[in-house]
């Protein structure tokens, strides 16, 4: 596929990226010279220097012959004009950050006048992600919904209250719906077999049908966590939305911002939740506000090492849960290690989002983990697919990869050797990068 | 510095190198010479090194900056290296550096030989001798990122450090596509060549071995005399047309071949250099029809072959321009340093250079007349970043550095001060047959040891744009 990339910030450069290890043709379109030029050093994709939003600079990135846009500027008016651009062009598919949330509440705009596909707006994905992790009675440091929310996976950090500490998988009696499909160790990403030993400080990658969680808290060996009072630090645009979308189901909700000019305005916007002006970052102002109480604690302001140092307080004065939120993506790898319980990454998330809707197709969702290392694919299985009609310990799928499940007919299932997967089911893999194409290529059943 | 992709990639390059040498075998088996066990023996040698390097130092990290420019000169000197084996098992030269001298002197297309006869020699080693400046005129390590499955960026990296030029462009997004690409047009137009001269009565070993020669730039010849040996006008235009095809960005041809006409009028380069050559040709035409001959024609033929054959950075000859009157001869010495374009198989400094330093001297000049002008430099409408700028005027006083130093040494070991510069001028340009003694009727076998190790040296800094061999002569290079 020749897909043009608009913007190489963060998102497009993750985006770039993965689809030119995937052997699609990426041409990349930047406006500042510099960034461009380290793209060009780092990828194997073609730069061209100019704006977006100018016909001859599309053209000269060949718009004519591409099959795909993802304008992902940080302006919302230029990724918008790009596909315009590109729906004059007649290019089938149009992919467009918007940051504005007036913007994406104007459906038929963006649909039928600028022709995009798909809009992905990173505060409201990042904010799902938030509420996602915060009402799940699961401790985890990611979930993710596959097979339309039918199997969730979930990241598990195996803490010193965790009974599994030092013990095999196959020790474990789990009830069938449940497989750990990988190991995050430091660096390393480990498919464990059978005699795979679990060890303090580990990351576990956990496919489970849905609502089947209560075996998650015995590998924790921690309570189910019940939400019910949420802080959030920063009123940013994901603050905000964090707070709406928690007070809508219930949940107490306060809210603290330093700048009084921003505090009035957001008290327009949130009428249920308590809005406090004050400098987040005093301990003073976080106990007198009961911070020892709160179930939650969100820290979404602009600065990382603001949200990393509170939301790290904040799990030392007692909250049950601290997700903060980080920009800086070679900060996450630590993160965890300190005692964060889950950080969001609004630029992972557009990129992981906006590659799903890249492969969509037979490819049904994806998620890419520990940037990029891994990814998690739902695959619809094809027909002329090599793994078909056969048990799946017979259907030599690469070393670095498991079906972590199988969904037939709405059962999920969690395979075994003897499991075969028939054609219209809905398969989730997990695969470390290097094995995507063998993957790909036993799926897909065609020889490329 | 991760030595075992290193290893790895050159250990690809001599594999495929190896498999290459069957051409020639092949004509030693038809002509039934005496040479075929010293070629058999060749292949092995340099396939199961090849197969060595890549079992023994197998690896999956990625090619940095700093691994593509060890892999291109050390790609270089093996395969040079590699190279000599036909010569030496064939008994073509009596010692190393003569071989390595001759193979070096091909893959780097510069066309300086020391063979003092160089009709008489079995066909297969004069085919192998031409047919390594062919390999390593689009280069062998854009062969090889061609041909290697998916390297990635890697790739990017090592073409950035055998393509000639400032910036090399990309053709498509990906880059082993776009050496695919660049390897195919280069095909296609030798093809093209080796028909043309066949059908206007070559034959076909000459008719290939004078394509190796013209296509890369190269010059050398199975002829003592080079293209001056058929005495044919038809021949003497068809090369002549073709070396000036083969000093022109490959890119450029690409977008020809797809119809894009019009984009080979825009080039700036390309104009610049068409200018050059065209100025060049009607100023020694001129002197020779004063001076030396009495037509017009047979003046317009002699200068317009050899200044395309100079300018082109070619090395072929039809006519001893040793004895051509002093301006004819400096407009030569001259051109030796401006080569062809950016892209192209043509050595030296290259237009693209000569027209950004120019427009740089210029903004010079301007800026002591408006101190506080904002002047930035543009080609065809774009404007060119002070990096490039910076690269380039950083090139050229290494050139030039490269150049007055090396001409030091070769007078130094007794070369009168023509012969010296002009020789140095020569290699380091990627040339081939110099001025004075080194000049088009004689060769370099004269010269002593030391001065052939010189010169095997400026060959190499030309042919790989000086960054990526002096690089690795930094301290800091090998630093952790």
């Amino acid at each position: 596929m020749k897909i043009i990339i608009i913007g190489a910030g963060k998102v497009g450069y993750q985006i770039a990226k993965t689809l030119s290890s995937e052997n699609h043709d990426v041409i990349v379109i930047e406006k500042d010279e510099l960034i461009r030029q380290s793209v060009k050093n780092s990828l194997d994709v073609l730069t061209i220097v100019g704006n977006g939003a100018n016909v001859r600079t599309l053209e000269e990135a060949g718009i004519r012959q591409a099959d795909m846009i993802i304008a992902v500027t940080s302006i919302d008016e230029v990724n918008m004009i790009a596909c315009m651009i590109a729906k004059q062009f007649g290019v089938p598919k149009k992919i467009a950050r918007s940051r504005n949330p007036e913007y994406i509440y104007n459906n038929t705009l963006f649909r039928e006048q600028l022709g995009i596909d798909f809009i992905i707006n990173p505060e409201i994905a990042t904010t799902k992600e938030i509420v996602n992790l915060l009402k799940s009675p699961v401790n985890a440091a990611q979930i993710q919904d596959f097979a339309e929310g039918r199997v969730q996976m979930f990241e598990l950090k195996v803490e010193e209250s965790s009974p599994f500490v030092n013990k095999q998988l196959k020790d474990f009696n789990f009830k069938h719906h449940l497989l750990v499909v990988a190991i995050c160790r430091g660096d390393k990403i480990i498919i464990p077999g059978g005699e795979g030993k679990i060890i303090l400080g580990d990351n576990l990658y956990i496919l489970v049908e849905k609502d089947r969680f209560s075996e998650l808290n015995k590998i924790t060996g921690k309570k189910p966590v019940n939400i019910q009072n949420v802080m959030i630090l920063g009123g940013s645009e994901i603050g905000i939305q964090s707070a709406l979308m928690l007070s809508k189901q219930g949940i107490n909700t306060k809210l603290i911002e330093v700048d009084k000019e921003k505090c009035e305005k957001i008290v327009e916007r949130l009428p249920h939740t308590l809005i406090i002006n004050g400098d987040g970052t005093n301990i003073d102002l976080l106990q007198s506000e009961g911070i020892e109480i709160t179930d939650g604690f969100v820290a979404v302001t602009g600065y990382d090492e603001d949200n990393l140092l509170v939301a790290l307080l904040a799990k030392h004065l007692g909250s049950k849960k601290v997700i903060a939120k980080v920009s800086r993506v070679d900060y996450i790898p630590i993160l965890e290690k300190i005692g964060v319980d889950a950080v969001v990454n609004p630029r992972m998330t557009t990129a992981s989002a906006i590659l799903r809707f890249v492969r969509r197709g037979k490819i049904i969702s994806l998620t890419l983990l520990k940037e990029g290392k891994a990814e998690v694919i739902e695959w619809a299985a094809q027909p002329a697919s090599k793994i078909i009609n056969k048990p799946l310990k017979n259907a030599n799928l690469p070393k670095n990869s498991i079906i972590g499940a199988i969904v037939h007919q709405n059962r999920v299932i969690i395979p075994h050797g003897n499991d075969i997967i028939q054609p219209g089911d809905k398969v989730i893999i997990f695969t470390l990068a290097s094995d995507i194409k063998k993957v790909e290529r036993i799926f897909d059943g065609r020889k490329r | 510095m991760k030595y075992k992709i290193v290893l790895n990639t050159i250990g690809n390059i001599l594999f495929f190198l190896g498999l290459s040498i069957i051409f020639p075998l092949i004509y030693a088996i038809y002509y039934q010479e005496q040479v075929i066990n010293a070629f058999i023996l060749s292949i092995i040698i340099t396939t199961v090194s090849g197969l060595l390097l890549r079992k023994f130092f197998s690896s999956k990290e990625p090619i940095g900056p700093k691994e593509g420019f060890a892999i291109a000169t050390f790609g270089w000197i093996s395969a040079a290296g590699f190279g000599t084996l036909p010569f030496l098992f064939a008994g073509t030269f009596s010692n190393f550096i003569d071989a390595y001298f001759e193979a070096m002197s091909g893959f780097t297309t510069t066309g300086a030989t020391v063979l003092t006869a160089i009709e008489g020699n079995p066909h297969a080693i004069l085919f192998w001798r031409d047919q390594i400046q062919w390999l390593g005129g689009m280069g062998i390590i854009v062969l090889v990122v061609a041909i290697l499955p998916a390297l990635g960026v890697g790739g990017m990296q090592l073409f950035k450090s055998e393509v000639p030029g400032p910036d090399p462009d990309k053709l498509k997004p990906r880059i082993k596509e776009t050496a695919k690409l660049l390897w195919l047009v280069y095909i296609i137009i030798s093809a093209l060549e080796v028909a043309c001269l066949y059908f206007s009565g070559m034959s076909l070993f000459d008719a290939l071995t004078h394509m190796f020669g013209t296509m890369p730039t190269g010059g050398f010849t199975p002829r003592n005399l080079s293209v001056g040996a058929y005495n044919n006008p038809i021949f003497e235009t068809i090369i002549i047309i073709f070396m000036f095809t083969a000093g022109v960005n490959f890119t450029l041809h690409y977008k020809v071949l797809h119809g894009n006409v019009k984009s080979l009028i825009k080039n700036r380069e390309f104009l610049f250099y068409s200018g050059v050559v065209l100025i060049s040709i009607i100023a020694v035409t001129t002197e020779l029809r004063l001076y030396i001959y009495n037509s017009f024609f047979t003046a317009l033929r002699y200068a317009s072959f050899q200044v395309v054959s100079i300018a082109t950075t070619t090395g072929f000859v039809t006519a001893d321009y040793n004895i051509w009157p002093a301006f004819s001869k400096s407009v030569l010495l001259i051109l030796m340093f401006i080569g062809g374009c950016a892209g192209s198989t043509g050595g030296a400094i290259k237009n693209i250079r000569i027209i950004l330093l120019l427009k740089q001297a210029y903004r010079e000049l301007y800026k002591l007349v408006h101190p506080q002008a904002v002047t930035p430099i543009r080609l065809g409408g774009k404007t060119v970043s002070e990096e490039v700028i910076r690269n380039i005027t950083g090139f050229f006083f290494l050139y030039v550095l490269i150049f007055v130093t090396c001409t030091f040494i070769m007078s130094a070991l007794g070369l009168d001060i023509l012969s010296a510069a002009a020789s140095v001028a020569a290699t380091l340009g990627n040339v081939g047959p110099a001025l004075g003694l080194a000049g088009p009727t004689h060769n370099y076998a004269f010269i002593p040891d030391l001065g052939k190790i010189t010169l095997i040296f400026c060959m190499l800094l030309g042919r790989l744009e000086i960054y990526t061999v002096l690089i690795l002569v930094i301290p800091e290079f090998w630093k952790k």
